[in-house]
């Protein structure tokens, strides 16, 4: 088992450490560069009214976390329908281990990675900010960590289910995103808005409610609850990968 | 063949693209009753296709699909192994980067096309009317804006190999771009923001209020954006040919 998580992380690694370093390096460009860039996001988001509310908008509530939501998807490709487009399914399909087994280690690593990838931002962002001169408390970050690796993992899966049903790569990536897109637009229709199915808004600690929605800090009322249906969700929809990766003819 | 070949490599994505856009834009016009209903603020019909396709779910689909469109290559055919069969045909690398690139970029203009032709339609269909010459103007935005994002991920596919990585530095490196125009002492470059130009936001061109293209479009800023788009189409033919396969 543990050399097939080798494989999937040799398979993955790149992505990876690009998604890693390219999050970090916008939480501390962030950090670093809040005294220039903190008129232009306060003029864009009117309840900006200090630090805290900027590294909201830029980093929790903003363009870092669309960095993170497309590094989910990135990593959610691959597997047995690419070894096949590579010609390389063969030495695959050989090794003496069943396809349940492939599908579910390179889905754990996929995890592994995301649950890295979201604690990038209470990594750096501390340090940056007293770099930087400023301060952000590590409860203020801390707390957003559960909810990105819920997300993440949703979002993951269903860039995961995509690379199962379609042999080229750049088909699962289009059908992912624009799979999400539609997701991501149609639970704001007003008929399933009250369901909090909004996956970054739930990530940026929106719903439900989280944060004050206007002062960006949190209310106390952190629920768990969508926490695990997130969870859940991206699982199942994994699972549902793995069955049908199972029945595959390949 | 060389044309039809890279059509060959294009057309899912773009077909795909293409079905995805029309399906949401004929979505959003369907929707466009309970969506304005439930609105913060009362919304023409006009502001609410600008809203939905233009400053939302269609420009982002756009954006997305012409990133994908750009991102293969004769780099990435190296890692499936088949760059050996493309190489050996009797046309020098710098054709087939061309061909690959011009093929790629008809197929952004499709997907650019599609709100134009299909919301007009759609609006009918509901009893509202949308502007053709609106249509026609987003258009001609998409598609300068999307040769910039295009060529970007051309140029970043014919230079960095490993998988998907062009479309996830394509992002980081436009939204930099977005951030470096927006710094105090750019400001007066204002029509170089594509992020802006590409939907009209906060541009001397486009009414806030009715949420129209009420001036004429910044043809020369879309021709700059054709040709920085060529220029990286250079680049990345002048990279290939020095690459040892």
């Amino acid at each position: 088992m543990l050399m097939l998580f080798y494989k999937a992380w040799r398979e993955s690694k790149l992505r990876f450490l690009a998604s890693a370093g390219l999050i970090a390096a916008m939480c501390f460009a962030y950090a670093m560069l809040s005294v220039r860039l903190y008129p232009g996001v306060a003029h864009a988001h009117p309840g900006v009214h200090g630090y805290v509310q900027y590294i909201y908008w830029t980093v929790f509530g903003g363009i870092t976390r669309g960095m993170f939501q497309l590094s989910c998807l990135l990593l959610g490709l691959g597997g047995l329908q690419r070894d096949r487009r590579q010609h390389s399914l063969g030495f695959t399909l050989a090794l003496p281990v069943s396809r349940a087994r492939l599908v579910t280690s390179r889905a754990a690593v996929g995890t592994l990675q995301i649950f890295t990838l979201s604690m990038v931002p209470a990594l750096v962002l501390p340090l940056a900010s007293r770099i930087a001169g400023q301060y952000i408390p590590m409860t203020y970050v801390a707390l957003f960590i559960p909810l990105w690796i819920a997300g993440g993992i949703f979002t993951f899966s269903v860039s995961f289910l995509a690379s199962v049903l379609f042999t080229s790569e750049y088909v699962s990536l289009a059908v992912a995103y624009v799979g999400y897109i539609f997701y991501l637009a149609a639970v704001r229709h007003p008929r399933l808005s009250h369901f909090h199915l909004h996956a970054a808004d739930f990530m940026s600690g929106l719903f439900p409610h989280y944060l004050d929605r206007t002062t960006r800090l949190w209310t106390g009322n952190y629920g768990l609850e969508p926490i695990v249906w997130f969870v859940t969700a991206g699982l199942g929809l994994m699972a549902i990968g793995a069955i049908i990766t199972r029945r595959q003819d390949l | 063949m060389l044309w039809y070949k890279s059509l060959r490599e294009i057309r899912t994505v773009t077909l795909f693209g293409i079905a995805a856009m029309a399906i949401a834009c004929i979505l959003i016009v369907l929707n466009e009753q309970t969506m304005r209903a439930h609105a913060e603020v009362p919304t023409t019909y006009v502001a609410y296709i600008w809203k939905s396709v233009y400053n939302s779910v269609g420009r982002d689909l756009f954006v997305i699909l012409s990133i994908i469109l750009g991102s293969g290559g004769l780099l990435q055919e190296r890692a499936h192994g088949t760059s050996g069969f493309t190489l050996a045909l009797p046309v020098s690398r710098r054709r087939l980067v061309f061909t690959r690139g011009v093929i790629g970029f008809c197929g952004v203009i499709a997907i650019a096309a599609v709100p134009a032709l299909v919301t007009p339609v759609a609006s009918r269909y509901v009893g509202e009317q949308y502007p053709l010459a609106q249509a026609a103007g987003f258009f001609a935005l998409w598609a300068g804006c999307g040769a910039v994002f295009y060529g970007l991920t051309f140029l970043l596919a014919h230079r960095i190999e490993g998988e998907y990585i062009s479309v996830l530095l394509a992002i980081p490196s436009l939204l930099l771009y977005g951030a470096l125009i927006n710094l105090p002492w750019l400001h007066h470059l204002r029509m170089l923001d594509i992020f802006d130009v590409i939907n009209g936001d906060d541009m001397p061109f486009f009414n806030e209020a009715q949420h129209m293209l009420i001036a004429p479009l910044p043809w020369l800023t879309l021709a700059m954006m054709l040709a920085v788009s060529c220029a990286f189409l250079l680049v990345a033919a002048r990279r290939i040919e020095s690459v040892e396969f």
